[in-house]
């Protein structure tokens, strides 16, 4: 093992020094997807002394991602490749530290394994046919709880095998037609999620005495965690009848031996992420009362002994979670509530003003400190059992995600891995200038300017990139796309309009019920302020973005004529159309901001970039893919339509076998090829 | 050839064609979903050159493979004999050689079809062409010697946008190229074709023994219909550019048989199509339109291929040419389009819900010859073809209650019945005859409509009534096979079925009366049928239930978002918003709904018709629906893409309403037409179980 180490670290000098030696590091490409690490699920020993991590790598060439486990020393030492089975995620420590239990796509389906991290193979415990996953240790490391998917069985093929004089052959025994009458009928990249039901088991960790918890339901649990006593498992799940277009979901608390279900009754309706207290009679919860696109969840303490709900964090206060948008992340999701041993604070993650922290909060009074405020992202983070060390992934504009330490009581933080190190020595990264501008409602917009790798005193040609979400941030974090876009000569301009998360609620909220208009005049005023640069040519901008960004790009280009090319992916034209044949639209967004089209079809109308199609001068570049359930493909057939027929510069772009995740997760030939798609007709146009 | 006989040539006595005898119904029993399996579909009836044998193609659902198997039989024309020739499964499009010596036919599954070639007198088939875009259509050159066809070719996929020495690897041969799309035109799909911008059909000679192919076209555009000069020097085609987004401007073209430039026929009209050369071959027969216009039918002309002498024979809106009755039984049919020996021009026209072979262009004034003089004759015909001698025409018909079987006529006008594929399930089953009634709708003004009643109905008894409302807008129910009806009344339900406003068969101002306008005519017409049915002793009006597909699924919202008088609906492949159709179906057209603007039929470009739009959209009356429905779509139609559905569920599943969503994997626009025999039986079960849910 030790010269095993030696050898590696030696390798990753090498690697690093090489290209020093050699011409100038090269501008980033789109192969370099393959290049990159993607390191995520930073999950610390409860010890605190070693990290278990996820690294996904993406094989261009064989068209697949590997993932696979790793670990290091809370010190950087140790640094080695624990798993390969290449579809390995969720790693998970006994509690005595000894042995690692993670989730394994080995073949069809996903399972649960355990490996020794002193050595041997990886083991497998469950056969679940259709998958397993989300493993969680008991305290007393006697039993390992987990969800198994259950798939509803197809209907039978209505036949009258007696009027057809013949039985029907086994191959048509099950229909394939879909029946349903549920408005969730279908997820981006899940098709009928409906159909599957996650049902928690409990085993030995051994993988014998496997039992089955929660009842064969239509229902699904998630969210399972043990108390501390092993005696209570407390998850979410949705039991009762509610309106069909509510996000709605309940705590219920069970025997971890098995037995009745009981509800955690909550004055919120939609509550997410029990975290136990070490003594048993809280669970700490995250609540959010009303379905709102721009709603922030709270954080209720729940008395499981008849004394009520406590509120902690008022809703609408504190950004919880990882709102930031990267084409680089492969985990960043937020982390905690993360309890220390009294009880008396939690860790969460936040998002913050371009960008994520790690902060403390008071159990009692909900007050926040701040802990791992980097101004870069922070995700995925764990904390040790005696609530001493913090593990993170961390990343910034020039560094991809890598392993960090944060020690509680020095308040030190250390970088424990560089798996980007090679790729980082040869690239040219390019830093972001940030910038902000106040906007006419009153609001600082930030903005950043990544300048293009042009030669000193070069006007570029400049594009502007809006985000998706609306509800989510651009900061610093690692964008590969607008790194290679740079490289590529050209200045990337990019902002947070009204709508962005991590500004407080008022800010988010700027776009109920007008979508286009507020996020069109920050970004004109963030445009107004560059094009002052000296390095900036006025007369060669683009604009680019996907999801809602392909709504704002569209937008953009119906609105003003200062941009000479544009690329839109996934976009949104006809909110009406948009709105009703997406897969979560009736629950989430539009609804709760906007009333239903049926009633307020001249506000759908107009919010409707296609609205102003006539009015578009600027060659455009229309992206997406066939699978998109989130914003259906329908939406950029009628922009493609009518621009064709109004004689306009346009060129659509189909991709197979993708949703509305290409740029994050699609295969990565397509992500290559998408990258040039883009670079290309900036090339072409501008 | 006189021109007497001529129009005696069709006489459509039903022989053997009747309403099955009631004294025969101890024995037979009520048909069934599963009775698909047992049908046999028959089509392109092809009569030989010296008119004594008619081949055909027999297709048959398999369930085993999930498809249809399809061969080519011959019968004597004097009904002597019927044999099965081809044993491909997968065989159609026969075609006799002048001598009728070779029959050549298409074959293909899987992979591109090809020519084939059989002696009718024995022996097994020859493969004759090998092309790598398959044939699509073909014909014999009048010697014999040569084809001419179409066949698709394919754009090359551009090599995928990787660089790959930049990862240090070799390209993956699956990667080469890449398989992201990158549609050039709106028209960039084809219901049941999928993917097409990248497919471009031309023109083709071949000889008769498959050697010295050459391709007579190339380009961007698409030709097709080749149809050869008399004297087999020149081949005149068709093109409609793929950039035009209307896609029925379409231009004639002749172009030299041996190859050389193509010249265009210099027509004036906004779209020609339809080209055939006249038997003297010193014009051609086409059919124009002159606007676009959803309603048009087209006029019919001659015109020398220079342009000169271009003499309308129908004007436009006269005639409705082709076969425009809706069925779920029956197999694309060939059409008719024969130029005689008289200089006049055979072809199959539907009129009130019928069908009739007519000869135009005959004596001056009138506006046509109808081939068959008998006036209660009635009935689909799906195809025909004429002699050499223009004694004899053969014909493939179906009725109500008989599906599809091979007919010939000759000069005593008689029609004899060559073939008896179906008499054995029909005769074994209690069919429903289908009574023919109109209902008033203004003093003056009527609505056709058709009636089944349950075969095994009792006297006295009430049964609950299903109107199913027909798609299109532009077709027509008719005297034909419906399977569905069948399955319906055979359950115990009156099956109602109208032509209301906008229906085909009828007149040009009848058909153009939902220009602008595709709910309000709709739903007082059916009302007023509904009205008429209400009458009825038999009718239980309080457990009436609406269905339809495509326009007649857009119609059944539209019926229950305006009425509660319906106590379930099932609407099929539906639209629910007007401005999301018109922009994403695969005839994608900006302005499918837009004549020229001061006229009637103008809903406007679009976006700023888009208020009129929404108005005639169901889903802009959602919450006046309180009927239980269901709606049903196949996964791959792009004729009406399955957003439509989704609109209309999503937007009833948030208010609360009763609404079942049913989605066909691997299915298109034709499920119930042409969809996996699994599905076609399954589907029939849906609907039965669906509407007896609420009316039992």
């Amino acid at each position: 093992m030790n010269s095993w180490l030696r050898t590696a670290a030696i390798a990753v000098v090498l690697l690093i020094a090489l290209p020093a030696g050699a011409s100038l590091p090269a501008s980033t490409t789109p192969e370099d997807i393959g290049r990159i690490a993607y390191v995520s699920a930073a999950t610390i020993s409860h010890r605190g002394t070693r990290v278990a991590f996820v690294v996904t790598r993406l094989d261009v060439p064989q068209n697949r991602y590997r993932r696979n486990l790793w670990l290091v020393n809370a010190d950087g030492t140790g640094l080695m490749q624990l798993t390969r089975g290449d579809g390995d995620l969720e790693p998970q420590w006994s509690p005595d530290d000894r042995t690692i239990a993670f989730t394994g796509t080995r073949g069809d389906t996903s399972q649960i394994y355990t490996i020794a991290v002193d050595g041997g193979e990886a083991r497998r415990l469950t056969s679940e046919t259709k998958g397993a996953s989300n493993p969680r240790w008991s305290h007393n490391g006697r039993y390992l709880l987990y969800g198994a998917t259950f798939q509803d069985p197809p209907h039978k093929t209505r036949f009258d095998a007696a009027a057809a004089g013949a039985p029907l052959d086994a191959k048509h025994a099950d229909s394939d037609v879909r029946v349903t009458d549920r408005l969730d009928f279908e997820e981006n990249g899940s098709g009928e999620s409906f159909t599957r039901h996650v049902h928690l088991i409990r085993m030995r960790t051994d993988g014998s005495a496997r039992v089955q918890l929660t009842p064969m339901t239509p229902y699904a649990e998630k969210d399972a965690a043990w108390s501390y006593d092993d005696r209570t498992i407390a998850f979410v799940t949705l039991r009762r009848p509610v309106d069909p277009a509510r996000l709605d979901a309940d705590i219920y608390t069970m025997p971890a031996a098995g037995g009745p279900l009981r509800r955690v009754v909550l004055r919120a309706r939609n509550n997410a992420a029990p975290a136990w207290s070490h003594d048993g009679r809280t669970l700490y919860v995250t609540v959010m009362s009303r379905n709102d696109p721009s709603a922030l969840p709270g954080i209720d303490a729940a008395r499981l002994a008849g004394a009520g709900e406590r509120r902690v964090v008022a809703e609408n206060q504190v950004a919880f979670g990882d709102a930031m948008l990267s084409d680089t992340k492969e985990g960043g999701a937020g982390c905690g509530p993360l309890l220390e041993p009294h009880d008396r604070w939690f860790l969460a993650g936040v998002s913050v003003p371009g960008g994520t922290a790690l902060e403390r909060f008071d159990a009692v009074t909900g007050h926040a400190t701040a802990i791992v405020a980097r101004g870069d992202e922070v995700a995925d983070c764990t904390m040790d059992d005696a609530a001493t060390r913090v593990a993170f992934t961390a990343s910034d504009v020039t560094h991809p995600g890598e392993i960090y330490v944060h020690d509680l009581r020095s308040g030190a933080t250390r970088r424990l891995t560089l798996l980007n190190a090679a790729y980082e020595a040869r690239t040219r990264l390019v830093r972001a200038q940030p910038l902000a501008v106040r906007d006419e409602a009153g609001f600082a917009v930030q903005a950043w300017f990544l300048p293009a790798s042009v030669p000193r005193g070069t006007r570029a040609p400049t594009l502007l990139e809006i985000h998706g979400g609306p509800a989510g941030e651009f900061g610093n974090t690692f964008f590969h796309e607008m790194q290679m876009l740079a490289g590529r000569g050209y200045n990337v301009v990019y902002a947070n309009p009204r709508g962005s998360v991590g500004y407080g609620y008022r800010f988010t909220a700027a776009l109920a019920k007008d979508w286009g208009d507020p996020m069109f005049r920050d970004e004109m005023a963030v445009m107004d302020a560059i094009a002052k640069r000296p390095d900036v040519d006025t007369h060669r901008l683009g604009v680019l973005g996907g999801s809602y960004g392909g709504y704002a790009t569209l937008w953009v280009i119906g609105h003003t004529r200062r941009f000479k090319a544009a690329v839109a992916e996934r976009v949104v034209s006809n909110m009406t159309s948009s709105f009703l044949a997406c897969d979560e639209c009736a629950f989430s967004s539009t609804t709760y901001s906007f009333g239903n089209p049926w009633d307020h079809q001249a506000d759908y109308w107009h919010q409707s970039p296609v609205r102003a199609i006539a009015n578009v001068r600027t060659p455009l570049l229309l992206l997406h893919s066939d699978e998109d359930t989130r914003t259906p493909l329908v939406d950029s057939d009628q922009w493609f339509t009518l621009a064709k027929s109004l004689h306009q510069t346009i060129t659509y772009v189909q991709v197979p076998r993708e949703n509305h995740d290409l740029s994050r997760t699609g295969e990565p030939v397509h992500r290559v090829e998408r990258l040039h798609l883009i670079a290309d007709w900036f090339a072409k146009e501008l | 050839m006189h021109r007497v006989m001529l129009s005696a040539l069709l006489a459509l006595a039903l022989l053997g064609l009747g309403v099955p005898a009631p004294g025969a119904d101890a024995a037979r029993r009520l048909i069934t979903p599963e009775d698909l399996l047992k049908f046999a579909f028959l089509s392109n009836a092809t009569i030989s050159h010296d008119g004594k044998l008619v081949a055909f193609v027999v297709s048959r659902a398999d369930l085993k493979d999930d498809g249809y198997h399809a061969n080519i039989w011959i019968a004597a024309a004097d009904g002597s004999s019927v044999t099965q020739l081809t044993r491909g499964d997968h065989d159609g499009s026969p075609a006799w050689s002048p001598d009728d010596r070779t029959l050549a036919f298409t074959r293909g599954h899987g992979v591109p079809p090809q020519i084939f070639a059989i002696d009718p007198a024995g022996g097994e088939a020859r493969q004759i062409t090998s092309l790598a875009g398959g044939v699509t259509e073909f014909s014999w050159s009048h010697d014999g010697t040569r084809f001419a066809l179409t066949s698709i070719a394919k754009d090359a996929r551009p090599p995928a946008a990787v660089d790959w020495r930049a990862l240090g690897a070799k390209p993956p041969s699956k990667w080469k190229t890449s398989d992201i799309r990158r549609p050039a035109w709106p028209r960039y799909q084809l219901n049941g074709d999928g993917y097409v911008a990248n497919k471009h059909p031309h023109i083709w000679t071949i000889g008769a023994d498959g050697k010295n192919p050459k391709a007579l076209t190339n380009g961007a555009d698409g030709e097709t219909g080749p149809d050869w000069s008399p004297d087999d020097a020149s081949i005149a085609y068709n093109s409609t550019p793929l950039s035009d987004p209307e896609g029925d401007r379409g231009a004639m073209f002749v172009v030299p048989a041996a190859g050389g430039a193509p010249m265009k026929i210099p027509v004036a009209h906004y779209g020609a199509f339809e080209q055939t050369w006249s038997h003297d071959g010193t014009h051609v027969f086409y059919q124009y339109i002159s606007r676009h216009d959803n309603s048009a039918r087209p006029a019919l002309a001659t015109v020398k291929v220079d342009g000169s002498d271009d003499r309308t024979l129908a004007p436009e809106n006269t005639f409705d040419f082709g076969d425009s009755i809706i069925s779920d039984t029956k197999e694309n049919g060939t059409g008719c389009g024969v130029a005689t020996s008289q200089g006049t021009f055979i072809t199959e026209i539907t009129i009130s819900g019928d069908n009739l072979v007519a000869q135009i262009g005959g004596a001056p004034g009138a506006p046509y010859a109808r081939v068959d003089p008998n006036r209660n004759n009635t009935g689909e015909i799906l195809d025909c073809s004429v002699s050499r001698s223009e004694d004899s025409i053969a014909f493939t018909a179906l009725d109500a209650t008989h599906l599809s079987e091979v007919f010939v006529a000759g000069r005593d006008g008689v029609r004899h019945r060559l073939t008896h594929f179906n008499d054995e399930i029909t005769d074994s089953l209690l069919l429903a005859g289908a009574a023919q009634r109109s209902a008033p709708l203004r003093p003056g003004e009527s609505i056709p409509y058709y009636l089944l009643r349950p075969p095994n109905a009792v006297p006295g008894k009430k049964y609950p009534v299903v109107l199913d409302i027909h798609g299109g807008p532009h077709g027509a129910f008719g005297n034909s096979f419906f399977h569905e009806f069948q399955v319906l009344a055979a359950r115990g339900y009156i099956v109602v079925y109208a032509n209301p406003r906008g229906s085909s068969s009828y007149d040009y101002a009848y058909e153009s009366e939902l220009d602008g306008n595709w709910g309000n005519a709709l739903f007082s017409d059916e009302m007023a049928v509904m009205d008429d049915v209400a009458g009825r002793p038999d009718v239980d009006m309080s457990r009436a239930v609406v269905s339809g597909g495509s326009y007649g699924g857009y119609a059944t919202l539209w019926m229950i978002s305006h009425t509660n008088r319906f106590r379930a609906a099932l609407a099929e492949r539906p639209v629910s918003d007007l401005f999301t159709e018109m922009l994403t179906a695969d005839f994608a057209a900006p302005l499918a709904f837009d004549g020229p603007a001061g006229t009637p039929r103008a809903w406007g470009p679009p976006v700023q018709a888009y208020t009129a739009l929404w108005q005639q959209s169901p889903l802009a009356h959602v919450t006046d629906v309180h009927t239980p429905l269901m709606l049903l779509h196949g996964d791959t139609d792009t004729r009406t893409p399955i957003d439509e559905t989704l609109q209309e569920y999503e937007a009833l599943k948030m208010l609360g309403r009763p609404v079942t969503l049913v989605q066909f994997p691997r299915e298109d626009h034709d499920l119930s037409r042409t969809g996996e025999p699994i599905h076609r039986i399954e589907r029939l079960h849906i609907m039965l179980d669906w509407f007896d849910r609420y009316t039992r």
